[in-house]
């Protein structure tokens, strides 16, 4: 495969699974706020700015936050870098070049949401009954779009890298998920309403992420803090937890092979998981931030070595086209 | 009948429709089918084929001073349909055509006998602007330059085939043939059970074929090089990659290196690359040769080709044989090379460069055909009937100006076939472009791409200038077709 489409399937891939979170997050979101009678407008709709990392962006344009303006630069806005419009353009972008990779139904499903995401974005942001439908909608279509990469393409090179853009961006928006929901429950003070308007939260996070029912499955307990924590960074089985994505990620590596630096990089973030004590980071937000932080930046490590790895021109002959053999790649530099 | 055939009337040979207003035989089952289909359900149908088209993802780019501009592939959903007996005589007289091509190309570069004989004038030769005397010299593998031809075929009033020209360059095109058949079979899916159309996605194994069989390795790597994602014809090129199970590079994606061979860019490295199949022009592919500023390229190709080294698809200079002076000559180029007479017929063609045929040429614009001598998509020509005094003026100062670079040609009303126009049926002229291959054999697309001119009484079929497309069926008449064998499939014991 070549190190440029390589580069090109590996964003399409990123781009997919963030506009399925994008779409996910402001379904759930939504639905939350219908039980959450007590919020005011900029309360109830800035983290889903906040989750996105796009608060000073957004602050640019908009004074404060209101459930048009949030739905409006999260979906529609083509000046806002991290709109769903923009997501797909990408995709779209992306997608031309690596079209002949590839398989014909999965090109064609993706072709078909690129186009009804333009068509109808602009005309459903603004009403909360057809938003839903449209976010529901779009989530049920990028579902079967993985799934149907799953099944239709060979489990090559190209996959592989595809499922690495996949998981790097899915434990990157757990983490965000859990931050942005664990920063405002400090912000709530008052102590009688605490633990229950908490557990309400740790649900919510639960919810953005669909592991509240296999969180239920699996601890057969109320929702609490540590268990929240404990499930959604370090459950081996749950599909977006962290590491979940963690060991995914480096299973590909492993079978792609090439330097050992992303799975160095994967080593430390398994270090720092396994060192957390989650009944204290779930009473203490700022530590609690701190941590995610430096998941996020650990995180970062990995995909810079990941570039370096696949997508830089080195010009050594390799051996065959996958796996990508490191010691035939330096040996053979005589050629 | 149905109303929407009401005013239906070809100015000239019908391929659907005889002369008594009656199917021809080829195509009865499949108007007697449309002829039940109710005025909703047709375009109801129309519909489905446009909804196909648009999830397929089939485009075309448009170049405009506002950018390019990815359109939808148009298609009638009305097909061409041909009967398989006339087709193999065309089939025939495509190959024996292509076979003289190629001969006469490598004599052209070799030992030039066809211009000793003065068959060919040699002023015509080195005039040509396709002409890369850089090749003189050089024998690709089984003698073959042209590898992927595509020769457009007309039908004149009398029913007559003949060939307007060969694409010897890069002729596109097949993937929308390929495209357009699988569109039909979801638009209308009743209608191939009725009638015996033979299938057309064997080019892509014919074309995987003869590429493999340019290089002497057991499993040679391909690779189809693009200019890239902003071409015209890039749909195309992710096409047949994918069907070729080529890698699609674009010129930064190769590499020559010292030892001479081609290389590509890929996860890990370098690979070695056997066999390039060329969507870009002789102009471009290397740097050093030709264009000096061409970014599409890559350095040192021309040196590794004529090295041997790897393979190039169509080879360079082929083009010399694709230009509309030389194609005057294919008759006699023909018979000298296979002494064998045409079995299609060319298009009657007056040279510019001759002063008694330019000055005929001159005397009738207002009723020839003019065409430059290398340019393609209709560009730079002009239909005498339909133009204006002024735009022949221009191009009769163009012809004595530049007189080697046009030819002039009677104009010919296109053969027609029934096009649904605001839910009628219109007759609308057309053309065909088969796919010829040759490598270790010599292979014929079944049918080809028919283009169709939208517009009433309009000639220009190229769809960058508003043209459609139709799907081509080459049908067996009075065959039966064999009874289906299933077995059944396993099911849970209750």
């Amino acid at each position: 495969m070549l190190a440029r489409v390589a580069e090109n399937i590996y964003w399409l891939s990123r781009y997919l699974e963030r506009a399925e979170n994008t779409v996910r997050l402001i379904h759930v979101h939504s639905n939350l706020l219908m039980d959450l009678p007590g919020l005011d407008d900029h309360q109830s709709w800035i983290p889903l700015i906040s989750i996105n990392g796009l608060d000073e962006e957004f602050a640019e344009i908009h004074v404060s936050a209101s459930e048009t303006s949030v739905n409006h630069f999260l979906l529609a806005d083509k000046d806002n870098p991290g709109s769903l419009v923009n997501d797909f353009s990408a995709i779209q972008a992306n997608l031309r070049s690596c079209r002949d990779i590839v398989p014909k139904t999965s090109y064609e499903s993706i072709n078909s949401l690129c186009r009804l995401v333009s068509r109808e974005v602009e005309s459903v942001y603004a009403q909360p009954s057809h938003r839903l439908v449209f976010l529901r909608d779009v989530e049920d279509r990028l579902q079967s779009i993985s799934g149907s990469l799953n099944s239709n393409m060979s489990h090559d090179l190209g996959y592989r890298i595809m499922r690495m853009g996949c998981y790097l961006e899915r434990a990157d928006m757990t983490s965000r998920v859990i931050d942005v929901q664990s920063t405002r429950l400090s912000a709530t003070q008052s102590s009688s309403e605490l633990i229950a308007i908490q557990n309400q939260r740790w649900v919510a996070v639960l919810r953005t992420l669909v592991a509240h029912q296999m969180y239920r499955q699996q601890l057969r307990r109320p929702v609490n803090g540590p268990d929240t924590l404990a499930f959604l960074l370090s459950d081996p089985n749950l599909p977006r937890s962290y590491a979940f994505c963690l060991d995914h990620l480096d299973d590909s590596f492993r079978k792609v092979g090439g330097s050992s630096a992303p799975r160095d990089a994967i080593a430390a973030l398994r270090k720092k998981l396994e060192g957390a004590v989650y009944p204290v980071l779930a009473n203490n937000p700022d530590q609690l931030h701190e941590f995610l932080d430096d998941l996020q930046l650990g995180m970062l490590d990995v995909s810079a070595a990941l570039s370096a790895n696949y997508f830089k021109s080195q010009d050594t002959v390799a051996g065959e086209d996958s796996p990508v053999d490191r010691e035939s790649a330096v040996l053979e530099t005589s050629v | 009948m149905p109303d929407r055939w009401k005013h239906y009337e070809s100015p000239g040979f019908d391929e659907l429709i005889g002369d008594e207003g009656t199917p021809r035989p080829a195509a009865e089952q499949l108007i007697n089918w449309l002829n039940e289909l109710s005025d909703a359900d047709l375009s109801h149908r129309q519909r489905a084929a446009q909804l196909a088209i648009e999830q397929m993802g089939i485009t075309f780019t448009v170049y405009s001073d506002k950018g390019n501009i990815d359109r939808e592939w148009p298609l009638d959903i009305v097909p061409r349909v041909i009967d398989a007996l006339e087709w193999s005589t065309i089939e025939a007289g495509l190959q024996q055509r292509l076979r003289a091509l190629n001969l006469f190309i490598n004599d052209l570069y070799n030992d030039q006998a066809i211009l000793k004989d003065n068959i060919v004038p040699r002023e015509l030769i080195e005039s040509s602007s396709n002409f890369r005397p850089e090749c003189l010299g050089m024998t690709p593998a089984h003698g073959v330059w042209a590898h992927i031809c595509g020769s457009d075929l007309v039908r004149g009033e009398d029913g007559t085939i003949y060939v307007l020209e060969d694409n010897l360059r890069v002729p596109s095109g097949v993937s929308y043939m390929i495209e357009n058949r699988e569109v039909m079979k979801r638009a209308m899916p009743e209608v191939f059970r009725q009638c015996h159309i033979l299938p057309v996605d064997n080019y892509t194994d014919n074309l995987q074929y003869m590429l493999s069989s340019l290089s002497e390795e057991e499993e040679p790597c391909l690779v189809v090089l693009t200019p890239g994602v902003f071409n015209s014809a890039y749909f195309e090129h992710t096409f047949l990659a994918q069907e070729i199970g080529a890698e699609l590079v674009e010129g930064r994606d190769l590499v020559v290196l010292d030892d001479g061979y081609v290389y590509m860019r890929i996860v890990g490295g370098l690979k070695r690359v056997d066999v390039i199949y060329r969507r870009v022009d002789d102009a471009f592919i290397d740097p050093d040769c030709f264009n000096p500023d061409s970014t599409l390229g890559v350095s040192g190709l021309m040196k590794a080709w004529l090295s041997g080294k790897v393979a190039i698809a169509n080879a360079p200079g082929a083009g010399v044989a694709d230009d509309k002076v030389i194609y005057s000559y294919v008759p006699d180029i023909i018979r000298y090379y296979l002494n064998e007479e045409p079995l299609i017929e060319n298009v009657p063609t007056y040279r510019c460069e001759n002063d008694e045929e330019r000055q005929y040429v001159l005397d009738n614009l207002a009723t020839l055909v003019v065409k430059p001598a290398n340019e393609s998509g209709g560009y730079g020509m002009l239909i005498g009937p339909q133009s204006t005094p002024e735009e022949q003026a221009e191009m009769a100062e163009n012809i004595r100006s530049n007189p080697r670079n046009y030819i002039g040609q009677p104009t010919l009303t296109l053969s027609t076939a029934p096009t649904i126009c605001e839910g009628q049926f219109r007759a609308r002229h057309l053309d065909l472009r088969p796919f010829v291959l040759q490598g270790r054999n010599l292979t014929v697309t079944t049918g080809g791409l028919t283009r169709v001119a939208m517009v009433e009484g309009s000639l220009v079929v190229n769809s960058s200038q508003g043209g459609g497309s139709k799907d081509t069926w080459v049908v067996k008449s009075n065959t039966s077709s064999p009874s289906p064998q299933t077995s059944q499939r396993q099911t849970q014991e209750q």
